[in-house]
């Protein structure tokens, strides 16, 4: 597997007032592993005043269109006030191949009815899977509630009048707003436990959606996912991504439950914090997000090397490693997203701080 | 003859490619739009065409900068809903801004051209007006833009303006791009619809409306080209 960072030259276009769209070149003989399925992020990394920086990014095109990110600029995000203010159309940025397991498998003879729920800039997987559904299977429909706080930020709002006006029947758009007064009390506020009440008491017969994608920040997933639950919708059919926002990162999936019996030590930025961690439990880097704030990490699939960190003490495995070279590992580096200790480990000691050039 | 050229809709796709094309020719292109675009090749204003008021201080803005000689009426609005479905708003945003704001455009520019003996009017309308399941507004109001623009033809030919209709099959725009991805069923069905077997390329459209624009192109007027890879043709079976 070919996980090296691609140099690609893009195209950026202003988006809304504080977001564009980025769309590579990936050139011909590029295309077979750049190809991407409806939901898949990329890893972007730049170089930003000295400094490598990285971040996973969702795809908002459709597999066929040309690859497109949708970046919105975070208040003190580096890399988003960068891409949205500094790069220019020619550029080159470089480019991991698409990674993800949040994803639409389209099937042509498939006839589903789909709901697709996302707030702010949520909606770039969830571009990428509507479109998909519309383009490629004629007999399924699909509804998009959407969240945002007023319409001049829409993220795509011209890109989903324009897949609306193609398929009307087949393709419901629903706006809620938080911040913009709205006469129907069902399209303002947020995404959250009453309006899933409200939607499914009317808009959307649950019993009939097949599949609902949910993209957004940790609350509304949380809420809607609640919500359904309440509502007796199987889990297995409830597909969810917490997206990567620079300022809130998304919260791991660790609580209480998830402590265990190995003793747990990590140093970043020279401040060390222990917890007990389970070896069958979530990644180290989970673990480490739990107690520490600005621990590094972008794609979580092991490829990109962001959340790269030394064992000092201790036994660990990794699941998968597709970016760290045998004689990194040999000294003791490790991916922290794919990273557990050994089952009888002694205490491990794993420091954020030990620096040894990042993945090849 | 080069001049100072009008775009509505002028910073994204078609409209863009107009845009740049008339600014190639070396004319001076003042751009209408939605959304500003730093790349733009000329001066860009913002209005809401959807308002009266902006459409007017727009007009008057773009006026008190100078002499308009040519006019590309681009912008317009596509909303999809079958005919028991249509929405009265949705049927007035159409005319709103596919007919009235093209009207106003016209109305205020033209006085001029004819006063200085030379002048272009492009309108662009669509394929759909041949006949498209779904567009009761949009083909509407696209058509009245055809019949004006024969009007309008027959009332400005004695002054040195000319006034066609360009009117575009699928095109490949930025747009069309993300909404039809390549290798999907949708796009298959656009492509079997079209006798050429391909999409169109907005620099295509765009080459059309600077020849329209052109010297050369002063005994056409009052007509409706169609470039749309055949699209409009009848495509009825022997039998």
């Amino acid at each position: 597997m070919d996980v090296a960072f691609h140099p690609l030259v893009v195209r950026v276009r202003p988006e809304t007032d504080d977001s564009a769209t980025i769309t590579f070149d990936v050139p011909e003989h590029l295309r077979d592993l750049f190809r991407h399925e409806p939901g898949q992020h990329v890893v972007l990394r730049a170089d930003i005043d000295g400094e490598d920086v990285r971040r996973s990014y969702s795809i908002c095109s459709a597999p066929g269109a040309p690859l497109r990110v949708g970046v919105k600029r975070i208040p003190g995000g580096r890399f988003s006030t960068w891409a949205t203010t500094e790069l220019r159309d020619g550029d080159r940025l470089d480019v991991l191949p698409p990674i993800g397991e949040f994803v639409h498998r389209t099937d042509p003879t498939r006839a589903a009815s789909y709901v697709l729920v996302a707030a702010g800039s949520g909606i770039t997987p969830i571009l990428a899977m509507a479109t998909t559904i519309l383009a490629t299977e004629p007999e399924s429909t699909c509804t998009l509630v959407y969240g945002n706080r007023r319409v001049a930020s829409i993220m795509f709002l011209e890109e989903l009048e324009a897949l609306k006006n193609r398929w009307p029947d087949r393709f419901r758009l629903l706006h809620v707003l938080s911040r913009e007064p709205h006469d129907i009390p069902l399209f303002a506020g947020r995404i959250d436990l009453d309006k899933v009440r409200m939607l499914a008491g009317g808009l959307i017969d649950v019993d009939r959606v097949d599949s609902w994608y949910l993209c957004g920040p940790l609350g509304m997933v949380e809420d809607v996912q609640a919500a359904l639950a309440d509502l007796g919708v199987p889990a297995a059919r409830v597909h969810a991504e917490l997206f990567y926002d620079e300022r809130v990162e998304s919260v791991p999936e660790v609580d209480e439950s998830s402590a265990g019996s190995v003793p747990f030590t990590v140093t970043i930025d020279g401040r060390s914090s222990t917890l007990h961690v389970d070896p069958d439990g979530p990644s180290l880097l989970d673990y480490a997000r739990t107690v520490r704030s600005g621990v590094p990490f972008a794609c979580k699939g092991g490829m990109c090397a962001t959340c790269k960190a030394k064992v000092l003490c201790g036994e660990v495995t990794m699941a998968k490693n597709y970016a760290l070279t045998p004689d990194e590992v040999a000294d003791g580096f490790v991916l922290t997203c794919q990273a557990h200790p050994v089952a009888g480990s002694d205490p491990v000691t794993v420091s954020f701080d030990v620096h040894g050039g990042i993945g090849r | 003859m080069q001049g100072r050229f009008v775009v509505t809709g002028a910073t994204r796709g078609i409209g863009r490619a107009i845009s740049s094309r008339l600014a190639d020719a070396g004319h001076e292109v003042v751009g209408v739009a939605r959304r500003g675009d730093p790349t733009f090749p000329g001066a860009v204003v913002v209005p809401d065409l959807f308002v009266a008021a902006d459409r007017a201080a727009t007009i008057a803005e773009i006026g008190a900068a100078g002499p308009v000689d040519g006019l590309v009426n681009n912008a317009g609005i596509a909303r999809g809903a079958s005919l028991v479905d249509v929405r009265d708003d949705e049927l007035d945003e159409a005319f709103d801004l596919n007919v009235r704001t093209a009207v106003e455009f016209a109305r205020a520019f033209s006085g001029g051209m004819a006063e200085r003996g030379w002048g272009r009017i492009v309108n662009i309308s669509t394929v759909a007006t041949v006949g498209l399941a779904g567009r009761t507004t949009y083909a509407g109001a696209k058509a009245a833009l055809e019949a004006m623009t024969r009007v309008w033809a027959i009332e400005l030919a004695p002054h040195g303006v000319t006034v066609n209709t360009v009117s575009p099959g699928p095109t490949a725009t930025e747009m069309f791009e993300a909404v039809y991805p390549p290798g999907s069923a949708a796009r298959t069905e656009v492509l079997s619809s079209l006798p050429v077997g391909r999409i169109g390329r907005p620099e295509e459209i765009a080459a059309l409306v600077a020849f329209v624009c052109s010297d050369d192109a002063g005994y056409l007027t009052g007509q409706n080209l169609r470039i749309d890879g055949g699209r409009s043709l009848g495509r009825g079976v022997m039998g």
